[in-house]
């Protein structure tokens, strides 16, 4: 019975924890904790299945696994069905998502005031984020990501920091504008093909193609609800592809649809911006993947040009402005937006490399900035405010936290035999093949990263100590236990990328065959 | 006299109304004092209870559109707005029976007036006969001018009945001026003779300028009642004035009822049958209608949602962002075909929903503390969690985000507006949407972004029977944005069945 | 005279009827045009019923005249309280609502 609906499983178990902290008692803090505990840790479990059963159940076909389809609403014409299912390039995110909200549990342990609302919050979270990773209808899809919203809002708004309320309405506000054009371009993709399934499926023997073949296949041309397929001057299949890469953008994000996520991200508490950071910001990659570039293969060969540049961007000014910053977690913010564009770099490239490495650069990004982030509220924790000039020399007084701060900026800066060395490497070298300029541009970005992450060690952990912490406490067991997951991850796929990457490659090269050569 | 008794049968509804509208009144005069609003209000629902049993009983048999006294028809999609109404009418019943603000003596006329004004409701939502029409609209018209002066003493309420009378009998002289007109033009108060006549007039090439004028002018009353621009002014002053119980029915069932008589009017008048292929000219008229309503639902959407922005009064804000909702419909009846009238429907009973439960909760915070300012809403969320929860529900509704109802429903109006052609009416709808996240989340910061120590008020009860009322509105408002299939089924078939 | 002389009379009385409304001087002024407009209105139905046909404009002038007089009665009524509650009887005096 789990096996058949396991996704429906991973996704809905948050749900059935939220309803159970809601109906407990606020006074059972305990309770409260156990509840969101197990509520993340049935998800975690099933997706860790998941993973390790991936090969044997898949034996490296580019299939949809653990489909499950029903209609769910179902009038005349109008059908949404609740169709989801996972490939090798959701699969690695759904697992992410549960290994963070699990661990996001754990990290938010201080949290006191309203924490029954807390925890009930971000399991709904959790809820939006898993529905989105797996669903293969564009209703399903769309309602998931909305879903999304509104926990994040409250909870950057009500535990955030000094400025949380502007924080949280800039990020609902600018996630909102781009769902709508998504919505408008979802409106007018029902209209055209008269179907909300993404992914092609058979119905009573018969094949139903979904949006994707449509695409592949140029059925999709709007030519049927505008005359000639073209509004004014330009083509519909353009205005769908800007229509949803600006709305996935804005999610990523690109520049220079950035400004909501330093304010986001500083204003945050600390478990939901690794959260943010971990997976969110996936969420705008994925889609690009999953819908956004496929959809519309015509425009995004016309444009791909302009998307390298605006990755080479992305990685580029985000390294150079956090060079400027003094405050730390604005710095790994910033570390985010640069990292983040090799997705777009990478994507644009549309090699197996620069796509593979694209890919699996989200997957990392997610567990070496989920690691930032925790490392930045261990100190935020202690010495409550997170000034980079403000210390020095702590790693004297707080050895074990500056060897996993070590670890985890080494990983965020690439170092060779951590992961996030290889998505990089693997990016710039399929990059290099189509875009020689702007991969040597984009270079400089992983030089500078390494100038402001060694330059930040350096304030922070050497030099004289500043005698106001010469009291701090070491990392704590809690914060061990939280970090480590990630650290051993980092290590694992540095040295062992083949165990991600076989899982990458049939979906990748399925990706690729959407766009006719 | 067979005949007669069958045809009085249709009329069950409207008849049952009216008797329990007398017997309210009546009731009030041997009822202890002091205890008038409970026991009038109490006969008041029986009436209303029955009178939806009546309803339920007549959807969906056949024949579909039954026509009583050649004056009124009894289909589907009456039936669906009467139904409508009577919810409305229930919710409003509730409010007033739980709320301090209406005056304490004088609640026998209140129900009777209010019950009067939904028997107006039921004439616009069946009627094809202009005069009957126009005395719905009347009927709904002087009830709602004498509630929204209600509360005497009370000087916003005085000012919002005047400003109500002032701009309702302008918008309904020149309405019934429109009317004559279209009678002069065709001979037959009629809509059913009055469409083919109009058709016919198209074909002899007479020209479209006096029919634009009757049109036109007939519109305008419409559009007062549904407070769309330019016809939008009276809207503010008069949701804030009057009693919130009043708001909320004019808000809500009168605007329904507008809508009602609006798609009748323009359905049986100025669309072709498609099916019989009218005149050209009469298709390119309706296309221009069409635009026409598409360009004042541009209009109405922009400027309540922009207007809202500035409010620090929450039932003022609320009254803009109907406004801004009876945009959002209109794009529904600017496609001028069936596909559009359901999508209009539909947001209708969602827009009940999210709406009666947003004016709930004004109302229970205006009763425990005399306030209606957004900001001293702040903190409120932590100390009466339950009807913060709710609001929250209905604003994310209202903003129309999944997984509520109103997004389904702008979903339906967004797909047929697109459908039709006009892609920019949704780009600025969708833009709309966005903009109005901003003020409807102000009430969403104040209640809970701000901590529980800023509270200006100490814990504020919500009384379990109007928890329990707020709790199955919200419900209603998330269970339509999940199963909205049945829904979708019943505005489809009403819609389908209107001639 | 011809149904055109009916016509322009009523549109006439029309005309005369919103320029009293959109002055705003005195509610009782608006009230006035109120009247001349559904005044008007009732005209141009008997001029229809008797050129163009039909008993029904007859029919439909009375109950507008009736329904003229119950607007104007309730009107009236809450006027009166305005000015029990203002002191003034213009349209544009109270204004405790706007910003």
């Amino acid at each position: 019975m789990i096996a058949n609906h396991l996704l429906t499983w991973i996704t809905f178990i948050p749900l059935l924890g939220m309803l159970a902290i809601l109906l407990a008692p606020a006074t059972q803090k305990a309770l409260i904790r156990g509840l969101a505990v197990v509520a993340t840790a049935i998800p975690l479990g099933l997706s860790l299945y998941l993973w390790l059963t991936w090969g044997a159940v898949n034996g490296g076909s580019a299939q949809l696994q653990y489909v499950e389809r029903v209609p769910w609403i179902q009038a005349g014409n109008f059908l949404v069905q609740y169709f989801v299912g996972v490939d090798g390039l959701s699969m690695p995110l759904v697992a992410l998502t549960c290994l963070l909200m699990f661990i996001g549990v754990f990290a938010s342990w201080n949290i006191e005031r309203g924490m029954k609302g807390y925890f009930a919050l971000l399991l709904l979270l959790e809820v939006g984020i898993n529905g989105t990773f797996v669903s293969l209808d564009i209703f399903l899809f769309y309602v998931f990501w909305e879903v999304m919203l509104l926990p994040m809002y409250f909870l950057i708004g009500i535990w955030g920091g000094p400025r949380k309320e502007y924080a949280a309405i800039k990020f609902f506000l600018y996630t909102l504008a781009g769902s709508v054009l998504m919505l408008v371009a979802i409106v007018a993709l029902y209209l055209i093909t008269g179907t909300f399934a993404i992914a092609s499926y058979t119905e009573g023997g018969q094949n139903m193609p979904g949006l994707l073949e449509l695409a592949r296949t140029k059925q999709i041309t709007g030519a049927n609800l505008v005359a000639g397929g073209v509004l004014m001057g330009v083509s519909f299949q353009d205005w769908m592809f800007w229509f949803f890469f600006i709305a996935f953008a804005i999610k990523v994000p690109i520049f220079p649809f950035h400004t909501w996520l330093p304010d986001a991200h500083v204003e945050a508490p600390t478990p939901i911006s690794v959260i943010l950071a971990g997976i969110l910001l996936k969420l705008g990659g994925y889609g690009m993947f999953r819908i956004g570039f496929p959809i519309a293969p015509e425009s995004f060969e016309k444009f791909r040009t302009l998307l390298a540049v605006l990755g080479t961007i992305n990685i580029v000014y985000g390294a150079y402005v956090a060079m400027g910053q003094t405050d730390f977690k604005k710095l790994v913010a910033y570390s985010s937006v640069s990292h983040m564009g090799y997705v777009l770099l990478g994507a644009a490239a549309m090699t197996d490399w620069g796509v593979k490495g694209a890919v699996l650069q989200m997957f990392n990004h997610g567990t070496s900035s989920a690691m930032l982030f925790l490392i930045v509220g261990v100190i935020y924790d202690r010495a409550h405010h997170r000034e980079l000039n403000g210390f020095g020399g702590l790693v004297t007084q707080m050895p074990y936290y500056g060897g996993l701060t070590t670890l985890g900026f080494f990983a965020a800066l690439g170092l060779p035999g951590l992961a996030g060395f290889i998505s990089e490497a693997l990016t710039l070298l399929g990059s290099f093949k189509t875009y020689p300029t702007l991969t040597v541009i984009s270079c400089l970005g992983v030089v500078m990263t390494a100038a402001f992450l060694l330059f930040a060690f350096q304030r922070v952990f050497q030099g004289p100590l500043n005698p106001k912490y010469a009291k701090l406490p070491d990392i704590s067991g809690r914060e061990v236990f939280c970090q480590a997951p990630f650290a051993f991850l980092c290590v694992l796929f540095g040295v062992l990328p083949t165990l991600i990457l076989d899982i990458l490659n049939p979906a990748v090269k399925q990706f690729l065959l959407l766009f006719p050569a | 006299m067979n005949l007669l008794r069958e045809e009085l049968s249709w009329i069950t509804p409207e008849l049952c109304l009216t008797l329990f509208a007398c017997v309210a009144l009546l009731v009030d005069l041997f009822v202890q004092k002091g205890r008038e609003s409970v026991m009038v209000g109490f006969f008041s629902l029986m009436g209303l209870l029955a009178t939806a049993f009546f309803l339920y009983r007549q959807y969906g048999v056949t024949p579909p559109a039954q026509p009583v006294f050649g004056c009124m028809v009894v289909d589907p999609f009456s039936t669906l707005f009467k139904l409508f109404a009577v919810g409305a009418l229930a919710f409003v019943v509730l409010f007033t029976m739980l709320s301090r603000q209406t005056r304490p003596d004088g609640y026998g006329e209140f129900y009777f007036i209010l019950l009067c004004a939904g028997l107006g409701a039921f004439f616009l939502a069946s009627t094809y006969n202009l005069l009957l029409m126009y005395l719905g609209l009347e009927l709904l018209s002087i009830a709602s001018y004498i509630l929204a002066g209600y509360a005497k003493g009370n000087r916003r309420s005085g000012e919002a009945a005047m400003k109500y009378v002032i701009f309702g009998a302008v918008a309904s002289g020149v309405m019934l001026y429109g009317f004559t007109l279209l009678y002069g033009m065709t001979g037959s108060i009629d809509l059913t003779v009055i469409g083919p006549k109009l058709r016919d007039q198209f074909a002899l090439d007479h020209g479209t300028i006096p029919i634009s004028v009757a049109t036109g002018l007939c519109l305008a009353g419409f559009a007062y009642k549904i407070s769309a621009a330019p016809f939008h002014f009276w809207t503010p002053d008069v949701y804030e004035g009057a009693p919130t119980p009043v708001t909320t029915f004019l808000a809500v069932a009168s605007k329904g009822a507008g809508f009602a008589a609006l798609l009748r009017f323009l359905q049986a008048g100025f669309i072709p049958d498609r099916t019989l292929g009218g005149p050209e000219a009469m298709m390119g008229y309706s296309d221009k209608l069409g635009t026409l309503v598409a360009v004042l639902a541009a209009l109405t959407m922009t400027l309540g949602n922009l207007a809202a922005l500035g409010q620090t009064n929450l039932k003022r804000m609320l009254a803009y962002s109907s406004i801004a909702h009876a945009g959002y419909v209109l794009m529904g009846v600017a496609t001028m075909n069936r596909e559009g009238f359901s999508s209009v429907l539909f947001y209708l009973v969602v827009y009940y929903f999210m709406n009666l439960g947003a004016f709930g909760v004004v109302m229970y915070y205006a009763n425990t503390t005399g306030d209606e300012q957004i900001d001293d809403l702040k903190g409120l969320g932590w100390r009466s969690p339950l009807v913060a929860i709710t609001m929250v529900a209905f604003l994310v509704a209202l903003v129309g985000l999944p997984p509520t109802a109103g997004f389904i429903g702008k979903w339906f109006l967004f797909t047929a507006a697109v459908k039709k052609g006009f892609l920019w009416l949704a780009v600025v709808a969708g833009i709309n949407s966005a903009i109005s996240l901003f003020y409807y989340f102000r009430v969403a910061r104040a209640m809970w972004l701000r901590p529980e120590e800023e509270a200006k008020y100490a814990t504020v009860h919500a009384s379990p029977a109007f928890a329990a009322l707020l709790l199955v509105l919200a419900v209603g408002t998330v269970w339509f944005g999940v199963g909205f299939d049945s829904l979708l089924r019943y505005c489809d078939y009403s819609q389908n069945l209107l001639r | 005279m011809g149904l055109a002389g009916y016509l322009i009379v009523a549109a006439i009385l029309f005309a005369l009827g919103i320029a009293c409304t959109v002055a705003r001087k005195n509610v009782i002024y608006v009230l006035m045009g109120i009247e001349l407009i559904l005044n008007a209105a009732n005209l141009n139905l008997v001029a229809f019923s008797r050129f163009v046909g039909g008993l029904d404009g007859q029919i439909f002038a009375i109950f507008s005249i009736i329904l003229a007089a119950a607007e104007a009665a309730v009107a009236l009524a809450i006027v009166l309280n305005v000015f029990g509650l203002f002191d003034s009887i213009r349209p544009d005096d109270p204004d405790l609502m706007k910003e």
